[in-house]
């Protein structure tokens, strides 16, 4: 853990000492909040959110988690997040297509990275929410059963794919991150001409 | 209003459509010069404003729109003299082109009507006073004639000369002005007509040359939008002759051109006579001076002309007649907003049916309150007859109860009635006015085929050229609308067929004449408008596909096994040409090409949700045949469940729907069939087809069934249940499903849900494909499988004789009888496969022993093939009528075709 996390948790094991405090001798945290500190939260909460200085190579990346597996994706390739809406299965087409569902007018399909990535995964659970990407050519949903925060990774500091993964994975992962989060390239991934279904009949 | 006045309408819409905007922009120039530009911008406006009003006066002239033309020639006359007026006079000059200007709608309406209208008429009338009161400068040297109009045919193409640039124009113009003005009896000719112009392509696109050459044959083409067969002058040189200024050399040319002449003017029918070189080919060997000399002298006796010093001439009132009516008007919409438009009427008819849903509901609930109230009747009536007397006091009571109660329920009833009925009419209603929205808006967005056929004619010639071959373009029905995006998804496989058949499907001339057939090939785009559907069908009067090379190519590229290929029918074999990757060019050398561009012809004709199939005749040519819904949005359909999932199928490729039982299904060669109309066709279920766990409604319950079929290729398809028809919002699926087998797209339900929309034309091959499998596994043993038996009928020994031998040759084992009576007896002694029989026989008729057999409980699976010379539709009838699966008219016997049915109906495909 690094030192600023550890600060971060000291602060947070303070207040929440602090607010433990509080409930035994039977007050509410909040109500006694002097109007200084709401002011100053105010003042920061309206404040402008200082850029982080970002490496040249940093890119912002949402997290989420599909059969116990993490994988976070570029914020730049993502259009929404949502609720995971009702799937209409595909006859035909490979499993890792969970179906197509409904968004915003457009029958998009919805794909789940793990079966795609190694075909005899199984996934247990019905995922929750919808993580929609796009790019000139195509439109995708990926189904994901949680999401995570936002995270900031550095492409120069990130490790690069293992040898060992499928080969689409390591076409398209930029890299794995230390709590083995795989960050994938959504964009290109989606391009992958080996998603495409293009049967004829 | 017939078909080839609809289209000439569209193009008078289109010309409106531009004409307005072209006012626009004529308007906008001269607000800018009125308002002060100098030098080069004031010519650079002038010279626009003046470009446009000469397009408007071309395009008005080519379809007939007279007062239009006349009017934009005025407009135009004045415009070339603006410039050289100076400005303290100019403010008048604007007014009257303004009051000119707006009057340009009015005669958008008025046109094309050869009627004299008086507010054009003063319109006009203004700005020739505006001329008659300009004062160009003198002293330009004298033009040189306008050059002659090109027109060179080629291949029975009209090629128009280039379009000279505005400029130049505006440039000859300028030295008519002066040489008007240099020679006295011309003096206030502010412009000069270039005679060359009607030979220039009018700017709008419907107007323009090709769609009247040669290859248009068939285009019912109102005559007044053709290209001239020569040069001539515009109508503008019309009726109201000329008490003018703006007198042009052509103007002069009219007879009587002093007092106005009864209306010679185009109109799309008598544009013949107004083409003609002796109404308006403009000789400029005319008498000019005498006839402007005359003009000017109406002009100035005129009381409603100017007078000669300048003062202001009468203008139109622009908030009177002209502008009166404003229902024509247009409005250019960007198509993005349209859409935007649809896909809301798209939400509106999803909430249209969740509307019905809620009625099923009502209805539903209404249903069970009636229940209940009978119940509730019932008991009542009980306890009034028999309570009283066995029950104590409070029986009483509970009999008043029961009469609120009841009374309650009854009113709770009708007013449920009373809802349901209002419900029910209001959504009639809004079915109807829904429907009318979408269909409105359907047709903003319609555009008419000959939009896309328009460069056709001249892509084929120049691709026949290239080939080395002669090649003629007919197109029927370039009238008919399409939806704007149908039409730009159209465009490629359109080119795509025309390459194929001009690669393909047109020999060289001397191969043509070799076969005895014109030198020139033919290549015909026929579209026509069936139900809700378009078919536009490309045809060639070619060889035909060369299925062996087809079959060559198959097996070179791997889609089939020798074996395979050998094995497969035609129409198969035929639909291999869409495969991808058919072509090896080294394999097959004629061939090569053929596919290549059909691949991407069926996959764009299917993302319109249209199929594309082909038919072929060896020597007598090849035909593509498109199959497209009306409009890419709404598909009505048929809802199917098939397992646990719904499906839509459309309802234009479902031939027949029916309810089977299990008795019906009869077992052919390990497959199954259901007769329909006499004839056998395969059965399958649908969740077969798509790879789902079958599951069909439980025996008592009888199984539904749709036949869907395209041509003569037709299927069954068992489903669980039909749940509904519904129209529905087709949307194609988004990529990377970008071809999913058996799926032509989804639709979103009232509820939210998305419902995939099934591929009839994938599903059939699908079927076939099933059938051949089991062909195949079948292969190795049907050498050693008992000859099928075969009872003959026919009291012909000849015929009988004939017959016996073609169908011993097709390896069946023939029994031949006399007469019907003959065949009976057979048939209770021994076991056949099928009875082929004459009809016109002795004691027994072939129609009565059909009967006969459909009786007897043990032989009325028996397939019955009729033979007979008796051939009209009747005839026909009263055969299938007895249950015969076929019926041969001799007069039509054909070996082929006779062994074919045969062999299918025992189920040897």
């Amino acid at each position: 853990m690094s030192a600023r996390e550890e600060s971060v948790y000291e602060k947070l094991r303070t207040s929440l000492a602090e607010l433990e405090e509080k409930l035994r001798e039977g007050k509410s945290g909040e109500r006694e909040v002097h109007p200084r500190i709401l002011a100053e939260r105010t003042r920061r909460i309206a404040r402008e959110p200082t850029r982080l200085e970002r490496a040249p190579d940093s890119i912002s990346c949402i997290v989420f988690e599909r059969s116990g597996r993490r994988y976070a994706v570029q914020l730049e390739s993502v259009d929404e997040v949502g609720p995971m809406s009702r799937i209409t299965r595909v006859p035909g087409v490979p499993d890792y297509f969970l179906g197509v569902a409904a968004r915003r007018g457009r029958i998009v399909a919805v794909v789940d990275l793990p079966l795609l990535f190694t075909p005899d995964a199984r996934s247990e659970t019905s995922a929750e929410h919808l993580v929609m990407a796009s790019n000139a050519e195509v439109v995708c949903a990926v189904a994901a059963d949680a999401l995570h925060n936002i995270i900031e990774v550095n492409r120069r500091t990130i490790a690069k794919a293992m040898p060992t993964f499928p080969p689409l994975v390591q076409r398209h992962t930029l890299g794995v991150l230390e709590d083995r989060t795989v960050v994938l390239d959504l964009g290109s991934l989606l391009s992958d001409r080996s998603l495409r279904v293009e049967e004829r009949g | 209003m017939a078909l080839d006045d609809a289209a000439f309408e569209a193009l008078c819409e289109t010309l409106r459509n531009e004409a307005v905007e072209q006012v626009e922009r004529i308007g906008t120039a001269l607000l800018l010069v009125e308002r002060g530009a100098e030098g080069s911008a004031r010519e650079q406006l002038i010279d626009e404003a003046f470009r446009q009003a000469h397009n408007m006066k071309g395009a008005a002239s080519s379809l007939g729109f007279t007062h239009t033309a006349r009017l934009a020639h005025a407009i135009e006359s004045v415009l070339a003299s603006l410039r050289a007026m100076d400005y303290e006079r100019t403010p008048e000059v604007f007014d009257t082109l303004n009051a000119g200007l707006s009057t340009v709608h009015h005669a958008l309406r008025v046109d094309p009507n050869p009627d004299p209208d008086p507010v054009i008429v003063e319109a006009i009338e203004g700005l020739e006073a505006v001329l008659l009161a300009s004062k160009p400068s003198p002293g330009l040297p004298l033009p040189a004639p306008p050059p002659p109009p090109v027109v060179r045919p080629v291949d029975g193409i009209t090629v128009a000369t280039r379009s000279r640039s505005p400029q130049s124009i505006l440039r000859q113009h300028r030295i008519a002005a002066a040489e008007a003005a240099a020679a006295p009896p011309n003096a206030s000719a502010g412009y000069a007509e270039p005679k060359t112009k009607h030979s220039e392509p009018p700017p709008n696109p419907h107007a323009s040359g090709p769609l009247v050459s040669s290859h248009y044959d068939a285009v019912p083409i109102p005559a007044g939008f053709g290209p001239p067969p020569a040069a001539f002058s515009p109508p503008a040189i019309g009726p109201y002759g000329s008490p003018t200024g703006y007198v042009s050399r052509a103007d002069i040319a009219i007879p009587g051109g002093v007092t106005p002449p009864p209306a010679p003017v185009v109109t799309p029918g008598t544009s013949g006579g107004a083409n003609s070189p002796g109404t308006s080919a403009g000789s400029p060997g005319t008498s000019a001076g005498a006839a402007v000399a005359a003009a000017r002298s109406v002009a100035q006796g005129s009381d409603r002309g100017p007078n000669p010093t300048g003062q202001l001439p009468k203008i139109p009132n622009p908030a009177a007649a002209p502008l009166r009516s404003s229902t024509e008007e247009t409005l250019r919409v960007s198509m993005k907003k349209l859409s935007a438009l649809m896909a809301q009427v798209g939400e509106l008819l999803a909430a249209r049916v969740r509307t019905d849903q809620r009625l099923a509901e009502l209805r539903a609930v209404l249903s069970a309150e009636e229940e209940r109230l009978k119940a509730q009747t019932a008991i009542r009536a009980m306890v009034r007859d028999e309570a009283p007397a066995k029950l104590e006091g409070w029986s009483e009571r509970l009999v008043e109860v029961q009469n609120e109660d009841l009374e309650h329920e009854r009113l709770l009833v009708r007013r449920l009635r009373e809802i349901v009925r209002a419900f029910e009419a209001d959504a009639l209603q809004s079915t109807i006015l829904s429907g009318q929205l979408q269909e409105d808006i359907r047709r903003i967005q319609t555009f008419p085929l000959a939009s896309v056929l328009e460069p056709l004619p001249r892509a084929v010639r120049n691709m026949a050229r290239e080939a080395g071959k002669m090649v003629d373009l007919v197109i029927t029905g370039a009238e008919l609308e399409l939806d704007k995006k149908v039409l730009e998804e159209l465009r490629d496989p359109l080119y795509h067929l025309l390459r194929n058949a001009i690669d393909h499907g047109c020999e060289h001339p001397s191969v043509r004449a070799a076969a005895g057939k014109p030198s020139r090939g033919t290549i015909r785009i026929r579209a026509e408008h069936r139900g809700d559907v378009v078919t536009i069908t490309v045809s060639d009067d070619g060889p035909g596909v060369d299925i062996g090379g087809v079959r060559r190519a198959a097996v070179a590229s791997g889609l089939a096994s020798a074996l395979e290929a050998g094995e497969m029918p035609e129409h198969r074999v035929l639909e291999l040409l869409f495969a991808p990757g058919l072509t090896t060019r080294s394999e097959v050398g004629e061939l090569s090409g053929r596919g290549v561009g059909l691949d991407a012809v069926r996959t764009n004709i299917e993302r319109l949700h249209g199929t594309v199939t082909v038919e072929s005749r060896q020597g007598v040519g090849t035909s593509f045949v498109i199959v497209l819904p009306l409009t890419i949005y709404v598909v009505h359909s048929l809802l199917l469940r098939v397992g646990e999932e719904q499906f839509a199928m459309p309802i234009s490729s479902i031939q027949r729907i029916l309810r089977i039982s299990a008795s019906d299904v009869l077992e052919v060669e390990r497959t199954h069939a259901i007769v329909v109309e006499g004839r056998p066709i395969a059965l399958v279920p649908l969740a077969t087809l798509l790879g789902l766990p079958v599951e069909l409604p439980p025996p008592p319950e009888r199984i539904p069934v749709l036949v869907i079929g395209i041509g003569e290729t037709r299927c069954a398809l068992a489903v669980r249940e039909i749940v509904s028809d519904q129209t529905v919002l087709a949307k194609n699926l988004e990529p990377p499903l970008v071809r999913v087998r058996n799926i032509a797209g989804a639709t979103i339900l009232g509820d939210g849900r998305v419902v995939l929309m099934l591929n009839p034309i994938d599903l059939l091959r699908s079927a076939s494909g099933r059938d051949a499998d089991r062909f195949r596994a079948l292969l190795p043993r049907v050498e050693n499988r008992p000859k099928p038996r075969l009872l003959l009928v026919d009291d012909s020994f000849t015929t009988r004789a004939l017959e016996r031998s073609v169908l011993e040759v097709a390896g069946f084992d023939v029994v031949a009888v006399a007469d019907g009576n003959e065949a009976l007896s057979a048939l209770e002694l021994e076991t056949f496969d099928i009875v082929v029989s004459d009809v016109s026989m002795p004691e027994m008729s072939g129609l009565e022993l059909c009967a006969q057999i459909r009786q007897n409980e043990r032989l009325r699976r028996l397939p019955v093939v009729l033979v007979t010379s008796l051939g009209s539709d009747d005839d026909r009838r009263a055969g299938l009528a007895v249950g015969a699966d076929a019926y041969i008219v001799k007069s039509e016997f054909d070996h082929e075709v006779f062994v074919k049915t045969v062999n299918e109906l025992v189920g040897r495909a």
